[in-house]
């Protein structure tokens, strides 16, 4: 499958160890494929949920090799998908990893028991492969945040572990609690849009109510990344829907 | 647009009961007309009878025969013409004749048991009851004595009736007080009847009501009605059944069709991007993954119209934010970066900034997405897609316009009679295969279900616009 990496998925989550799990073969197959074709080199396939199991405790043991992702089918023979994660989320090397299910359903109710299960997605079938790779890049930005703490920007460059902006112009000036996690909400979807609702509610924990101080936010961030704040070019207001964070390059 | 149907459905059940009434009430009106029809038949019969029996019947005439019948010649013997006997003899009658004094004078084959002598007393008490020694007896005043004539015992009854002056000239009233009574009984009928059949009617019609409506009907009725009550219970049970499954047969089949769908636009997809294949293999694969993409659109269509039709899937009503729900969509096309040949803008009006309706947020987005789909279909070769949200009359109004091909005003008023077709229909589901896909009559069928409405606008090469309005809370 050479889908051409999309160009979507950040370096730092090509790594990422992801274990497919579908009775349909050739379903599996594909997923993996389209997934190598994206950049993600650590692929594993199983085709039941004890074979996944069986996989699972085999290198539960070894940090370096245990995997990272979950993508499971729900309607499999024996063991279906929650049930498998209901498994999985015993296992304390398995219980924060992230899943994502992959249903032939698109009901409601599927919906809500996948997601209180814990799973982090629910992806219906069927799907064109960006979309895929897309939330799958999603969930795992979502749980892996960058290593790397800093963000080179087009007239700054920010460290996130010291929240300091270090200005193209050689000053330094420090970002508030509240625009270190607008900025680094920003930073995990570069490229992409973040609704304001998104925002706030990444934010706020709530999306009503806090588009102005959102607003307040914003002109301020711009006032210390950007070389023109009138006239921004990393943090970019997209009409109508909310912001995108441009890097450097 | 459905509480207008229900309420237009809703006038069914006194229908129903006023046709009952109806023959309640002709039922009465008969009741009614037979007790003036005996009343009248009375009299007439009471009249005929007493006229030809007595006033022109036998007795009189009988007696006026023998009164013509009887004289006297110049010597003052009685003669008794043979037509008086004659007559005396059909009836197997008697008659005598009682001077001024009591006497009789004359008489013509009288049985023994008759007084041959008269007290004023007798000839009182005689006349009185018509009555003479057990034989019904009739008089005729004469110049020379009284006629009477006597007819065989039990031929004739009589009963004198004396009744006060005021009795005779309140007997219309006492006529008109039996009627009234009468009347008042019937109308206690029709009143207890009409209740009756309205407690009885009533279940039945709200039963077909929601029959025809789609929704279940269950009926226990008591006493004759309950095999109707039961047919119309297991008639639902039926209708229940078929519908449960084709819901499921379709539900099934949009499971099945998605993982093989899932491989189809997977691979087509790897064949079309890559750089690899030749450009004619590349033009086909796009071509597949298109066709697979209607494929999955009307597959989700399908299903979310069957549940829809159903009440398999019961709306989830809650508060959804309007702006909310159209960045994400709109935000979500736009990141996915998979279409550029259409690209999306949304312009969210200040007034509508916190549009808030009650509704089921997956069925709107439903509906928002099918009308982008809309736009892209009928513009392959590219178009802007514009998303607006303005109020109006306490309506929020989604607007998906396109600046594309556009539509006639004959393919638009065809689309729009397609859409009321499809509202009469009782299920979106089934109003499939007259024309093809499903997007703007669900679009139109979640407007609906949310007491909304869809509106159409189109000019040629001006556009395509889809106007969802939906109450604001």
């Amino acid at each position: 499958m050479t889908a051409g990496g999309f160009g979507m998925v950040d370096a730092h989550l090509r790594d990422k160890r992801i274990l497919i799990v579908d009775d349909e073969r050739e379903l599996a197959d594909m997923v993996a494929a389209i997934l190598h074709g994206a950049g993600f080199t650590c692929v594993s396939v199983a085709h039941s949920g004890a074979e996944a199991l069986a996989a699972v405790d085999a290198c539960a043991a070894d940090a370096e090799r245990a995997f990272q992702l979950f993508i499971l089918d729900v309607m499999m023979p024996h063991m279906d998908g929650f049930e498998l994660l209901s498994h999985l989320r015993q296992r304390t090397a398995c219980a924060r990893v992230p899943a994502v299910f992959l249903t032939a359903k698109d009901e409601p109710f599927d919906r809500v028991s996948g997601l209180s299960l814990g799973a982090d997605d629910y992806i219906a079938k069927p799907f064109l492969p960006q979309e895929l790779v897309l939330r799958i890049a999603a969930v795992l930005r979502r749980c892996y945040a960058e290593e790397s703490p800093l963000l080179e920007l087009d007239a700054s460059r920010v460290n996130f572990a010291t929240a300091e902006v270090e200005r193209a112009d050689g000053e330094t000036v420090l970002l508030t609690a509240k625009e270190h996690e607008i900025l680094s909400v920003l930073a995990r979807n570069a490229g992409r849009i973040v609704t304001i609702d998104a925002l706030c509610e990444a934010c706020w924990g709530t999306s009503f109510g806090y588009e102005n101080s959102l607003m307040a936010h914003i002109r301020r961030l711009r006032e210390k990344i950007e070389a023109n704040p009138s006239k921004p070019v990393s943090l970019v207001t997209v009409k109508g829907l909310g912001y995108k964070l441009v890097k450097r390059g | 647009m459905m509480r207008a149907n229900q309420k237009q459905r809703r006038g069914a059940a006194p229908n129903l009961a006023r046709f009952f009434t109806k023959q309640l009430l002709l039922f009465m009106a008969l009741a009614f007309l037979i007790v003036v029809v005996d009343f009248f038949l009375y009299a007439l019969i009471a009249y005929r009878e007493s006229n030809e029996h007595y006033n022109d019947g036998t007795p009189v005439t009988t007696v006026r025969a023998v009164d013509a019948a009887l004289s006297r010649d110049e010597g003052g013997a009685w003669i008794f013409a043979p037509k008086g006997l004659e007559t005396l003899a059909e009836q197997d009658a008697w008659a005598l004749l009682v001077d001024g004094d009591g006497n009789v004078a004359w008489s013509h084959g009288v049985p023994t048991e008759v007084p041959r002598v008269f007290t004023p007393n007798d000839i009182a008490m005689a006349a009185h009851y018509a009555d003479l020694a057990g034989y019904p007896t009739f008089f005729w005043n004469r110049d020379d004595g009284l006629l009477v004539v006597g007819f065989p015992k039990g031929e004739y009854w009589h009963e004198s009736l004396t009744f006060p002056t005021s009795t005779i000239t309140n007997l219309p009233l006492y006529v008109l007080l039996i009627f009234s009574v009468d009347l008042a009984i019937l109308f206690v009928m029709y009143v207890v009847s009409r209740w009756r059949t309205q407690n009885a009617v009533g279940p039945i019609a709200e039963a077909l009501d929601a029959l025809s409506e789609g929704r279940a009907a269950e009926l226990h009725l008591k006493g004759d009605l309950r095999d109707i009550g039961q047919q119309i219970t297991e008639t639902s049970g039926i209708i229940e059944q078929k519908d449960a499954a084709r819901a499921n047969w379709i539900r099934g089949i949009s499971h099945d069709i998605r993982t093989p769908l899932s491989m189809i636009l997977g691979y087509a997809d790897a064949i079309a991007s890559s750089e690899a294949t030749s450009d004619e293999a590349r033009a086909s694969a796009q071509v597949i993954r298109a066709q697979g993409l209607k494929i999955k659109d009307l597959v989700t269509d399908l299903n979310t119209a069957s549940k829809l039709d159903y009440d398999l899937q019961p709306l989830h009503l809650e508060r959804v934010h309007l702006p909310r729900l159209l960045r994400t969509v709109v935000a979500g096309h736009v990141n996915s970066g998979l279409d550029e040949l259409h690209p999306l803008e949304l312009d969210v009006a200040e007034d509508a900034a916190e549009a808030v309706v009650l509704g089921d947020e997956r069925l709107l987005t439903r509906a928002v997405e099918n009308a982008i789909a809309n736009a892209r279909v009928h513009n392959e070769t590219g178009c802007t897609v514009a998303v607006s949200l303005h109020v109006a009359d306490g309506h929020a109004l989604v607007r998906v316009a396109d600046d594309g091909a556009g539509a006639t005003p004959e393919e638009l008023a065809a689309l729009e009679a397609r859409l009321a077709r499809a509202r009469t229909a009782r299920s979106a589901a089934g109003s499939y295969g007259e024309e093809h896909g499903l997007g703007l009559v669900l679009v139109d069928r979640i407007a609906r279900v949310h007491d909304g409405a869809l509106k159409l606008e189109s000019k040629p090469n001006y556009g395509f616009t889809v106007e969802l309005s939906l109450p604001l809370v």
